[in-house]
C-alpha cells in the first residue's frame, strides 16, 4: 500500500476515534444536565409549639376591606400566649391564612403555608411563605399591599417585640409577591390604611 | 472553478438561510397602532415574516409547517398560502405573487406584493405602499406624500403635502420636529432642499416609538419660525440667520400666531404591566391585566404623541415577558423624561372600582425620601434612582390622580398613594404607576375591553401629562 494512503486511513481513523468519543461524551453530558433528583419531600407545616394550658389573649388581626376607604381593617381573635414571639407570630399567621369571619376579603390565598417564622433579636420577624403565596395570589397592587400590610401590621400590632417584618417566599428572597411591591426589604408597622388609626398601639401586648 | 460553484449551489440547495440577510425594517400602520417587522432578504427578493403580520392586524389564522399550510380567515374571505409555491388562492382565486411563500429560520415569509395583491382581498381594506418600500398602511388608499421644497429664494422651507394632515410641531434648539402622529406619511425632497445653506437635513424618522419629519438647522440660524397652512395642506419653515437677528422673533409676519414653544421633553416610556406568562389579575375567562394594560398604553401613547408631539415609547409592544429591571433599564438608557406604568387594579368582591395612581416610596425613612427629592446626590444606588425625580413624581400623580378622580372616579377626592413598588423606586425619571379599576366589580368587568372605555383612560391620562408639562419643565 503506498504511503500516503496509509497514513491517510491512520487519519480517518483517528479522527472517527475522536468523533465517536466525543460523542458518547456529550451524550453523558446531557444526560447529567437532564437527569432529575429525587423529589423534594412535600413541605410540612409545624404546629407552633404552645402549651395546651398556656392562657389565651385577644389579638387584632388586620384583613383587606370590602368597603370604600380603609385598606385595612380589624378583626379580633383569641391566640394563646407564649413567651416566644415567634410563637405568637405563627398562631397570627394562621389566622390570617385561615381568613375573615367577617365576610372580609382574604390577606392570603388560603392555600398558603407558613413553613418557618422566627423573630430576631433586633426584633425583626422573618416570615417565610410557601410559593402559594405568590402563585395564588389573585394580583393588583392594591390586593398586594394589602397582604402584605395584613400581616406586617398583624404581627407588629400584636408581638410586642416586633418592631419589622421581612417576607420570604420558599426560604428565599422574593423580587416581589404579586410582581409590584419590593420584597427585598423589612417593612415596618403602617396603620395610615387602615381603620384603626393611631390608637391601637395602646391596646397591643407589650 | 467548477468545485467551487458546485459547492455554492448545494451550499444553496442544502442551506438556505445562509443567504438570508436581514435587511431594515418594515413599518406596517393599522388603525392608530403601528408595528416594525424586520424584513429578509434572500437574494435579490424583499421578504416580510407573515405571521408577526397577521398577529398584528388580528387576523386569526391556522398553519402547519409539517403540511406546508397557511390558512388566514377574515369574515367570509379564506387566503391559502402553500410552502414553496408563487400562487396563493383567495376564495377559490388564484393570485400569483412575484416570489414563492418560503418557511426560512422557522418562520413564514411571504414576498412584499402579497399585501397589496392578496391580503388586501382578504381583509377587504386598501393596503397602501410607501414608495420608500419601508412601510405599509392598513386601510388607506394611500400615504400623504410630503415633499420638502425652498421657495422664496431659498429663505422658506415648504413642506407640501398631498392631503390635510395634522403634525405636532416642535422645535429643540436647531432640531424643528413634524410629528404625525399614527397618519401614515411618505417623503420625499426636491432639488435645492440639500444645497441650501441653512438647512443640514431634513429626514422622516419612521418606527414603532417614532413617525415624524426632523429638520435639522445649521448653526447660522438664530431662529426658525413654523406656519401651517391648513387650506394648502402645508407647513413652512422660516429660518432668520444670525446675520439678520433684527427681526424680532415671536410672531411670523405671515400669519402673526406665536412661534412654536420649544419643549425639552424628548421621550416618555408608557409601561404596560405584566406580559408574556404574567398574566395579572384575570379580569374574566380569557382576559387579563396584561391584555388590557397593553391595549390601554397603545391608546395612551398615540394620545401622548398627538397632544405633546414626544416620541413616546412602549417598555413592550406585544404580549412578552418582560422583568421588571428590564423595563427601568429601558427608561433609564433611554433617558425618558416621563415614566408612567398601566396596570388594572383588583381588589376581591368588594365593590371598591377606583382607580389610583401611584409613586415610589421608602421604606422607614419615607420621610428622608421626600426630602432627599429636591437635592441632587453626587451618587445614588441604582435601585434609588427615583429618590431625585420624587418631588416631581408625587406632583405628576397629583395631576394624574386629580384627571381620574374626575373622568373615572365619578368625583371623588381621592389622594394618590406613595408605596414601595420596585419598578418605580429605580427610575430616574418623574414615574407613576396608574392602577385602573378593580376586575372584580362586574360593572368594569363589562366595559373594560370596549374601544370607549380605553379611550377615556388614555385620554385621561394624557391630559393629566398635558398639564404636568409646563409645571416641570419650567417650574
Amino acid at each position: 500500500m503506498p504511503r500516503h494512503i496509509l497514513f491517510g486511513l491512520i487519519f480517518l481513523a483517528l479522527i472517527s476515534l475522536v468523533g465517536v468519543s466525543y460523542y458518547y461524551d456529550l451524550q453523558k453530558r446531557i444526560h447529567e444536565l437532564v437527569r432529575t433528583g429525587p423529589e423534594p419531600a412535600p413541605y410540612l407545616a409545624i404546629p407552633p409549639a404552645i402549651s395546651p394550658s398556656a392562657p389565651s389573649r385577644k389579638v387584632k388581626l388586620f384583613f383587606p376591606s370590602s368597603r370604600p376607604g380603609n385598606l385595612l381593617e380589624v378583626e379580633e381573635r383569641d391566640i394563646r400566649s407564649s413567651e416566644l414571639p415567634s410563637e405568637e407570630g405563627k398562631q397570627i399567621i394562621a389566622e390570617l391564612i385561615s381568613g375573615s369571619r367577617e365576610r372580609r376579603l382574604p390577606a392570603l390565598p388560603a392555600e398558603t403555608g407558613l413553613r418557618e417564622l422566627f423573630v430576631t433579636a433586633q426584633g425583626l420577624a422573618v416570615v417565610d411563605l410557601t410559593q402559594d403565596a405568590t402563585s395564588r395570589h389573585p394580583g393588583g397592587l392594591t390586593m398586594e399591599l394589602a397582604s402584605i400590610y395584613s400581616v406586617v401590621n398583624s404581627l407588629t400590632q400584636n408581638v410586642g417585640k416586633i418592631g419589622s417584618v421581612q417576607i420570604v417566599i420558599e426560604g428565599a428572597e422574593a423580587e416581589t409577591l404579586a410582581g409590584h411591591i419590593d420584597l427585598s426589604h423589612p417593612f415596618s408597622e403602617d396603620l395610615a390604611m387602615t381603620a384603626l388609626g393611631g390608637d391601637a398601639k395602646s391596646s397591643a401586648s407589650p | 472553478m467548477l468545485i467551487k460553484v458546485l459547492g455554492f449551489t448545494l451550499c444553496l440547495a442544502l442551506w438556505p438561510e445562509a443567504i438570508l440577510a436581514d435587511s431594515g425594517q418594515f413599518l406596517v400602520f393599522h388603525k392608530q397602532d403601528r408595528r416594525s417587522i424586520p424584513k429578509v432578504s434572500i437574494g435579490l427578493q424583499t421578504y416580510l415574516p407573515v405571521i408577526p403580520l397577521l398577529e398584528f392586524l388580528d387576523l386569526p389564522y391556522s398553519e402547519s409547517a409539517s403540511a406546508g399550510f397557511v390558512q388566514i380567515t377574515s369574515g367570509r374571505n379564506r387566503l391559502r398560502l402553500a410552502k414553496d409555491d408563487s400562487q396563493v388562492m383567495a376564495n377559490d382565486r388564484k393570485i400569483t405573487l412575484s416570489a414563492p411563500v418560503m418557511i426560512v429560520k422557522n418562520q413564514w415569509v411571504v414576498p412584499l406584493d402579497f399585501l397589496s395583491k392578496a391580503l388586501d382581498r382578504t381583509l377587504d381594506e386598501k393596503i397602501a405602499i410607501a414608495a420608500s418600500g419601508n412601510a405599509a398602511a392598513v386601510g388607506e388608499s394611500d400615504f400623504i406624500k410630503v415633499n420638502a421644497k425652498v421657495a422664496d429664494k431659498g429663505k422658506v422651507l415648504r413642506l407640501q403635502a398631498s392631503r390635510p394632515v395634522l403634525a405636532e410641531v416642535r422645535q429643540t434648539g436647531s432640531r424643528v420636529v413634524l410629528a404625525f402622529g399614527s397618519t401614515p406619511v411618505d417623503f420625499t425632497a426636491s432639488d435645492g432642499v440639500q444645497t441650501t445653506e441653512w438647512i443640514r437635513a431634513v429626514a422622516l424618522e419612521q418606527s414603532e416609538s417614532a413617525n415624524q419629519l426632523v429638520i435639522e438647522l445649521a448653526n447660522n440660524v438664530a431662529t426658525a419660525k413654523i406656519s401651517h397652512w391648513p387650506s394648502q395642506n402645508a407647513y413652512t419653515v422660516e429660518a432668520m440667520l444670525q446675520e439678520s437677528t433684527e427681526a424680532k422673533p415671536g410672531a411670523s409676519p405671515e400669519t402673526g400666531r406665536p412661534a412654536i414653544e420649544a419643549w425639552k421633553w424628548r421621550h416618555i416610556t408608557v409601561d404596560a404591566g405584566h406580559g408574556g406568562p404574567d398574566r395579572g389579575v384575570a379580569i374574566k375567562e380569557h382576559t387579563f391585566e396584561k391584555d388590557i394594560a397593553l391595549a390601554i398604553a397603545r391608546k395612551l401613547r398615540w394620545a401622548l404623541e398627538t397632544r405633546l408631539g414626544v416620541t413616546v415609547v412602549l417598555s413592550r409592544a406585544e404580549d412578552q415577558a418582560l422583568s421588571l429591571n428590564d423595563r427601568i433599564a429601558a427608561a433609564n438608557l433611554a433617558r425618558s423624561n416621563l415614566f408612567i406604568s398601566i396596570h388594572t387594579g383588583n381588589f376581591g368582591d368588594s365593590m371598591v372600582a377606583d382607580s389610583i395612581a401611584y409613586t415610589a416610596k421608602w421604606l422607614g425613612d419615607e420621610n428622608s425620601a421626600v426630602e432627599t427629592g429636591t437635592t441632587r446626590g453626587l451618587f445614588v444606588p441604582w435601585w434609588q434612582a427615583q429618590r431625585n425625580s420624587l418631588t416631581w413624581s408625587e406632583r405628576l400623580a397629583e395631576c394624574v390622580q386629580a384627571e381620574i378622580n374626575r373622568a373615572l372616579n365619578g368625583g371623588q377626592k381621592l389622594a394618590f398613594r406613595r408605596s414601595p413598588i420596585k419598578l418605580l423606586s429605580a427610575l430616574a425619571m418623574p414615574a407613576v404607576l396608574v392602577e385602573i379599576g378593580n376586575a372584580r366589580v362586574p360593572d368594569f368587568q363589562a366595559k373594560v375591553e370596549s374601544e370607549s372605555f380605553q379611550n377615556l383612560v388614555a385620554a385621561t391620562v394624557a391630559a393629566a401629562v398635558e398639564k404636568f408639562r409646563p409645571l416641570h419643565e419650567r417650574p
